[in-house]
């Protein structure tokens, strides 16, 4: 199988499942899962090998589209690696949603959507030009507003899909702008025309661009400030949660940014920005994830945090590590949101606070889930561990120390929730966890928050064990790939250092960040056994911001407010606009072209005479116009 | 193979003998003449119709002389032969429309013998070699309409009608009958193509009396906008079979005539710029003038007289400012024109077969009971409006394109207002589909709507489906129109 | 020749159309309509007068006075109708269509 047929493939499969799956919901609604999750291996199969047979040098393109405009697949590491994570992820979410979601309604929908979606993310990544790109960045908008909104029939999950659609498309609307400019100033879509050309545009132009990318990468990346739809997306079933931050729409930011980074490199202050944002964002998500209570919702944080790492790594010119983090991030967070859907999914909560001793149930869950925590917190020897340090030896290089401040208190931050989550989760007593009073006492907790615990969980079943033992394996093993891959990155001109597995255990070892992450893990273990003081500390003296903080510090409220007044400001504008301008002009075009016609019908006397009238008059006139 | 004299004229004996022999039989057994009628016209129709098809392959290069039975001077190209075909083509629909139509009426053993005249008429136009047979043809087209527009005369409207178009149209024919007479008498022969000789170097003052006689006499046949008043009347009052041929070809037909006199001896005069300013008038004032309609096949009248424009734009743009889309675009709008509009008055007509009254406001809701009409009329209005993905978008779009192609004021005017025309033209034609398609149903609705019977669906299928493929894939046909008048020297 | 007979066309023909434009009756209308027709026959007679070929055009006349004497019957029949409908043949009756 060449290369390109292989592309094309994996770019069709995804889609063909999804256009497949509603039709053979026809007449076998039974064999729907089963056949996305057999077009999820053959895309994921397909993946597999291309990554590791992708030959050096130039990208392959070919015409999809000859004629209208020229697009073609993009096959270089770069966009092979989001291809891999979507569609492996895509594939275990799809056996995993097997048991997950038995039973619910409209599984049809949802197994197309899921390909869509995966299929929307490989589009991405393979496309050689920004309209593709952006068509595709689209297409997993809708799905994600879809997915995240299929419990329609809850408000909540409603408001979170619209939220979700709403706030990504501030930043599409950014990403839009700028591939109309640089289609504008080269008069191509395609990617390597336009980095070409994109030296030639002024500063502030080129600023504008690098904006534009920035605030689209903010958006679907779910960056400060755009961050606040993600733990709202948490309403969607689980399994579209993991999809959504391990495999695609999340990565699609980060890819967007890894991609641009020739853009960006020659705008000064904007890698400076990127810094910044991820910085601030890896720093904010773990804050949020240290302060919340519901267990998705800790998840959701961290990934924010998580991107924003790999933002930081891409603000420091480091997209390497930013994709060798986004590839490790892939599996632990995906493992850990299965293992945060399979508790869930037996009892019925998402509230930590009302679980506890969980391991006693359903230990498989609570080890890959410990392995999982354990390579968020970039325990040694986890993928996580080496991605992590690999981002932020790259931030010293880059001498960003502001950023890197933020990052290692951010580091801390996660090594203190990723602790108390697990052990609070699978191992604390069951009963209210340590810190319920330091909440606003304005959350009340159900009065049968033991309820849970005397139905007897629900056994895991086997299909949803599997991708969570293969995950957790990933999690050891995942990292090995770092020579092969920066081998295939080097091949295809990407700037990346040369490195095998044993040169990134050496270099991590012997590097400063080593250290440096060393002591916010230990800085993370102190806090977390000295948990109980520090809730004592936030029960007596109840700072506002840890009230913020529990609260989303009040992103949500400001943005609720803004749009409330932006919304005020658009009616006023629609009222002035339809009701004077538009009416006016509705009724004086009404009005002119009925009076016009009942003026001309007036001419259709209906008399033989007047008709005859016409005609001659007509000849008198003709013969005039001819004669002259 | 036949030769191409014998292929003409066995397609023309199917239509002289079908009309005979339609008569005869529906005579013969009063009984049951509207079927006997029916059916032999209709055999007739579609046996001249596979001859013309034969037809086709020897017209690729260019005209040639025939003398038809030996005496009528004709002369075939492929201009013709697309006018020819359209008027074949809807005649057999429109036949197998009205088997099934007209069995409420009373002497059919007369209505489809004078289709069968009407379409052998449109034929010799669209080939007559010299003036005096045009006006011969041209003048059966007359006489053969004159009694279909008239046919219900037990009711006071159609005979109105009919007097009305009688009046008008003999006054354009003496018009026609004195140009051609100040013709012969100026350069002394008649046949089209010495004319366009002779004209070169003749004297061009001499020209202008005939021509702007030319212009009214073949102009009101064509409806161009002051000339335009017995339509609106004419055209609702005929039964709608026969409001679908008048429509979609006798008035084409009238605008080819004239065509085919400017080709050949409008050379030394402005006729494109009458001919643009002319079309921008009709199609404005047609448009403006169905806005207000209350019948829904007047308003269908008054949007052909706006369709008409169209036509006339295109040619007008291409003789005038020389681009090349606008000719090949007005003769295919005359082809998409025949298809949509006369699919739009055999649904019309459907609609008032069942529904019992004219009225748009008594046929609302009556998709639900006809979804099949109610479709098909949509397909037509849309098309007739130049939505795509239908015929009359492709037809309307090359016309459009002219007048941008001629890179002129005057060019990009036309086009302006032929697009706004074409958007504004969706005020009357979506209402219409509208109120078919309104959730409360008129009481006559309730009481009798029922779908259309197999035969009159059958030939709304047939046009359904001719404006989809010409809309989905208009190249055979728009590139024939592209070649007829690539072939086109002199007239023909 | 000396003699050209064109004017004496032109003048009945516009008295045709004066005809046409101004009685109001449908036997004039149809008289009106007779002088466009015999105006026009004339100018084809005499057109062949001038070209030398009066054989010619004189047969075109015969055939356009036959076409003639067609159309007017169907016109006739169409009054005949209208009388019937409306005892008339007021013009000003014939006004049911319009707008």
């Amino acid at each position: 199988m060449t290369a390109q047929l292989a592309g094309l493939l994996l770019f069709l499969i995804p889609f063909a499942g999804a256009l497949l799956v509603p039709l053979v919901n026809f007449f076998a609604p039974r064999v729907v899962p089963w056949l996305a999750v057999l077009f999820g291996l053959a895309s994921s199969l397909i993946a597999f090998f291309l990554l590791g047979g992708t030959p050096a040098g130039a990208p392959i393109t070919l015409d999809i589209l000859p004629g209208f405009f020229r697009s073609g697949l993009l096959l270089d590491p770069l966009s092979l690696l989001p291809a891999l994570i979507a569609t492996w992820i895509g594939f275990l979410v799809l056996i995993y949603s097997l048991g997950y979601m038995k039973g619910e309604e409209n599984l049809a929908r949802y197994y197309a959507l899921v390909l869509l979606f995966i299929g929307g993310m490989v589009g991405m990544a393979l496309a050689d030009n920004f309209l593709a790109l952006f068509f595709f960045w689209e297409v997993m908008g809708v799905c994600s507003y879809q997915l995240i909104a299929f419990f329609y029939k809850d408000p909540k999950a409603a408001a979170a899909g619209a939220k979700a659609f709403l706030t990504t498309k501030i930043g599409d609307i950014g990403l839009l702008a700028a591939i109309i400019i640089l289609a504008v100033n080269s008069g191509s879509f395609s990617f390597s025309v336009n980095f070409g050309a994109a030296a030639g545009l002024a500063l502030p132009v080129l600023g504008l661009v690098a904006f534009g990318f920035i605030l689209g990468a903010v958006g679907k990346s779910a960056q400060f400030p755009l961050h606040v739809w993600l733990p709202d997306a948490m309403e969607a079933p689980t399994t579209i949660s993991a999809l959504i931050h391990a495999a695609t729409m999340v990565n699609a930011g980060v890819y967007l940014l890894a991609r641009v980074s020739p853009v960006l490199a020659l705008v000064p202050w904007s890698l400076t920005l990127v810094q910044w944002i991820g910085a601030i964002t890896a720093l904010l998500g773990a804050l949020l994830a240290a302060f919340s209570n519901d267990l998705k919702r800790i998840l959701a944080y961290s990934t924010v945090s998580q991107l924003g790492y790999m933002v930081l790594a891409v603000g420091v010119g480091a997209a390497f590590a930013s994709q060798f983090h986004l590839f490790s991030h892939a599996i632990f967070k995906g493992l850990l949101f299965l293992c945060a859907g399979a508790v869930i999914h037996a009892i019925g909560t998402r509230d930590i606070r009302q679980m506890g001793g969980l391991y006693k149930h359903m230990p498989a869950v609570a080890i890959t889930f410990l392995i999982g925590a354990m390579a968020l917190l970039g325990l040694p020897f986890l993928n996580g561990f080496f991605s992590k340090d690999f981002i932020l030896e790259e931030v010293i290089l880059g001498g960003a120390w502001g950023p890197l401040a933020l990052a290692l208190i951010a580091a801390a931050l996660t090594a203190f929730y990723a602790l108390r989550t697990t052990f609070v989760v699978f191992w604390g007593k069951p009963k209210p966890a340590f810190y319920q009073d330091t909440l606003p006492r304005a959350i009340k907790l159900p009065q049968a928050f033991s309820l849970p615990q005397a139905t007897h969980p629900h056994k895991t079943p086997a299909n949803m064990v599997v991708p969570l033992l293969a995950l957790a394996l990933a999690c050891f093993l995942s990292w090995l790939l770092v020579g092969p891959l920066s081998e295939a990155w080097i091949a295809s001109g990407l700037p990346a250092p040369a490195l095998s597995a044993l040169e990134l255990i050496r270099e991590t070892f012997s590097s400063l960040a080593f250290i440096f992450s060393l002591t916010a893990i230990a800085v993370g273990l102190f806090l977390f056994l000295q948990r109980a003081r520090l809730a004592r500390y936030f029960h007596e003296q109840e700072p506002g911001w840890i009230r913020a903080a529990s609260r989303g510090l009040g992103f949500d409220d400001l943005y609720t407010w803004l749009a409330d007044r932006i919304r005020d400001f658009g009616d006023w504008v629609l009222m002035v606009w339809e009701e004077r301008v538009m009416e006016g002009i509705n009724r004086f075009a009404a009005w002119a072209s009925l009076g016009l016609s009942r003026l001309s019908c007036l001419l259709q006397t209906g008399d033989v005479h007047w008709n005859l009238l016409y005609v001659t008059l007509t000849l008198i006139v003709v013969l005039g116009v001819v004669l002259w | 193979m036949m030769t191409q004299s014998a292929l003409l004229e066995s397609a023309v004996a199917f239509l002289i003998f079908g009309t005979l022999a339609s008569y005869l039989g529906g005579a013969f057994f009063k009984q049951r003449e509207r079927l006997i009628s029916g059916w032999i016209a209709t055999l007739a129709t579609a046996g001249s119709l596979v001859y013309f098809v034969l037809l086709f392959p020897s017209l690729q290069a260019g005209s040639t002389q025939v003398a038809l039975f030996g005496f009528i001077p004709w002369r075939v190209d492929l201009l013709g032969w697309i006018v020819a075909m359209v008027g074949v083509v809807l005649a057999l629909v429109v036949n197998l429309y009205s088997i099934r139509y007209m069995e409420e009426d009373t002497g059919n053993s007369k209505f489809f013998p004078l289709i069968l005249l009407m379409v052998l008429a449109v034929v010799g136009l669209a080939f007559a070699a010299d003036l005096f047979h045009l006006y011969l043809f041209f003048e059966l087209l007359a006489i053969s309409s004159f009694p279909l527009v008239a046919f219900r005369k037990d009711e006071p409207k159609p005979v109105e009608a009919g007097l009305k178009f009688l009046v008008a149209s003999a006054t354009g024919s003496a018009m026609v009958l004195l140009g051609i007479a100040l013709v012969y008498q100026g350069f002394g022969t008649l046949d089209l193509v010495q004319l366009s000789t002779l004209v070169v170097g003749g004297p061009s003052l001499f020209l202008w009396l005939p021509l702007g006689l030319f212009t009214v006499g073949f102009g009101i046949k064509a409806a161009i906008f002051p000339l335009h008043t017995w339509l609106p009347d004419a055209h609702p009052e005929a039964p709608s079979g026969i409001s679908a041929m008048l429509s979609g070809i006798v008035i084409e037909a009238g605008l080819f005539a004239l065509l085919r006199v400017y080709f050949t001896i409008g050379g030394p005069l402005p006729w494109p710029d009458l001919l643009i300013w002319f079309a921008l008038l009709t199609m404005t004032a047609g448009n403006l003038m169905a806005l207000t309609q209350k019948q829904m096949k007047r308003m269908l009248a008054y949007s052909s007289i706006a369709q008409m424009g169209y036509i006339m734009l295109g040619i007008g743009i291409t003789a005038g400012l020389g681009a090349p889309a606008g000719a090949p675009g007005g003769l295919f709008h005359i082809v998409t024109h025949a298809f949509m509009k006369g699919l739009a008055f055999l649904c019309a007509g459907v609609l008032i077969f069942s529904v019992g009254s004219g009225q748009t406001a008594d046929m609302r809701g009556a998709a639900w009971k006809m979804p099949l009409t109610a479709a098909a009329f949509t397909v037509a209005v849309l098309s007739l409006a130049g939505v795509p993905p239908f015929a009359g978008f492709m037809s309307k779009l090359l016309i459009y394109q002219s007048g941008i192609q001629s890179a002129t004021t005057l060019g990009w005017v036309a086009s302006l207002i032929a697009i706004a025309n074409s958007v504004f033209s969706l005020a009357y034609y979506l209402p219409a589909v509208g109120a078919l398609y309104s959730k409360e149903r008129s009481p006559l609705v309730a009481a009798k709507a029922k779908e259309a019977p197999f035969l009159m669906a059958a030939a709304l299928v047939i046009l359904v489906a001719l404006i989809v493929y010409l809309g989905i894939s208009p190249d055979p046909v728009r590139q024939w129109a592209f070649q007829a008048f690539s072939l086109l020297k002199g007239g023909f | 020749m000396s003699v050209n007979l064109l004017p004496f066309v032109f003048v009945l023909f516009g008295l045709g159309l004066f005809c046409l434009l101004t009685r109001r009756s449908l036997v004039k209308l149809l008289i009106g309509l007779e002088l466009l027709g015999k105006a026009t026959t004339l100018a084809i007679i005499w057109a062949g007068v001038v070209r030398g070929t009066p054989a010619t055009t004189q047969s075109i006349a015969l055939l356009v006075i036959s076409i003639e004497a067609l159309v007017v019957a169907v016109y006739l029949a169409l009054v005949y109708a209208f009388h019937r409908h409306n005892q008339s043949l007021d013009t000003d009756d014939m006004r049911r269509l319009k707008g």
